[in-house]
């Protein structure tokens, strides 16, 4: 069934690799393929969570700010694995040049009636990453994130 | 993901969500989430089933929350896990909606 899915979505998943539509639809795809690399390279779960939480809000920035909606073009998402300690995805996209680590909104906190019910994208990626980094391509962007790779 | 109510004393309205509230999880319960709000006052978010909670999710618990808190109501969040918790808490979100691990602990924080 998964890889039907993946075939109407033009998705492909080679190892530590995973190109994916610019669909929200698509980010379904992205935590089996997660879990995959948690298995392969023993990967606690907590870290697994921050992986999942980091790369969902980073790719639905994408989809939604810097290719508009639009579902005909492609993300690739690639693993790396830094020495023993560290876990780096890099998340590549054709849209125009878009600076995700960018201060963008920041939430209130003096009463829920003020609370914005957005923003707290980058915030969440900051608290959870070991870093974040934004690098404009010729064509596009690349975002880096590090994760530490103890397993809890 | 799930949605449930339950009906409790007081006129507490006990929501059980159980699964993912990432995006695709968020967009299953956001319309049953503002029907709930705009009809009970005081709300218990039952999270103890949640196993995950983007910014996606926190956006459909914030909106009913301030949907509730417009009309005089409370809202309270009952026994998030570990990391659901810190997603809730890096957000600021436990300033606004009280979190609460024991049930007596929550059902008096809507009650008071």
């Amino acid at each position: 069934m998964q890889v039907l899915t993946m075939q109407q979505t033009h998705a492909k998943n080679e190892q530590g690799r995973l190109t994916l539509s610019s669909r929200l639809g698509d980010l379904a795809l992205v935590n089996p393929w997660v879990e995959a690399l948690a298995a392969e390279h023993a990967i606690g779960a907590d870290t697994v969570y921050a992986i999942e939480l980091c790369l969902e809000e980073a790719l639905s920035n994408i989809v939604r700010h810097g290719y508009k909606s639009a579902p005909d073009h492609t993300i690739e998402l690639s693993f790396h694995r830094k020495g023993d300690a560290m876990l780096q995805f890099a998340i590549e996209d054709c849209a125009p040049h878009f600076d995700q680590t960018g201060p963008g909104r920041q939430p209130a906190n003096e009463d829920i009636d003020y609370l914005l019910p957005g923003g707290h994208g980058m915030p969440l990626i900051r608290k959870f990453s070991s870093s974040v980094e934004w690098e404009p391509l010729p064509k596009g962007n690349r975002l880096t994130l590090t994760f530490p790779s103890r397993s809890e | 993901m799930k949605l449930s109510t339950e009906e409790l004393d007081g006129g507490i309205t006990k929501v059980i969500l159980d699964g993912r509230l990432d995006i695709e999880g968020a967009a299953a319960i956001d319309l049953k989430m503002n029907v709930i709000a705009g009809s009970s006052k005081l709300l218990l978010l039952d999270m103890q089933e949640v196993s995950f909670l983007g910014s996606m999710g926190l956006r459909s618990l914030v909106v009913p929350s301030q949907a509730v808190r417009r009309r005089g109501g409370k809202v309270a969040i009952f026994a998030p896990q570990k990391m659901v918790e810190e997603v809730l808490k890096a957000s600021s979100i436990d300033a606004l909606i009280p979190i609460r691990h024991d049930l007596n602990d929550a059902l008096a924080v809507l009650q008071a």
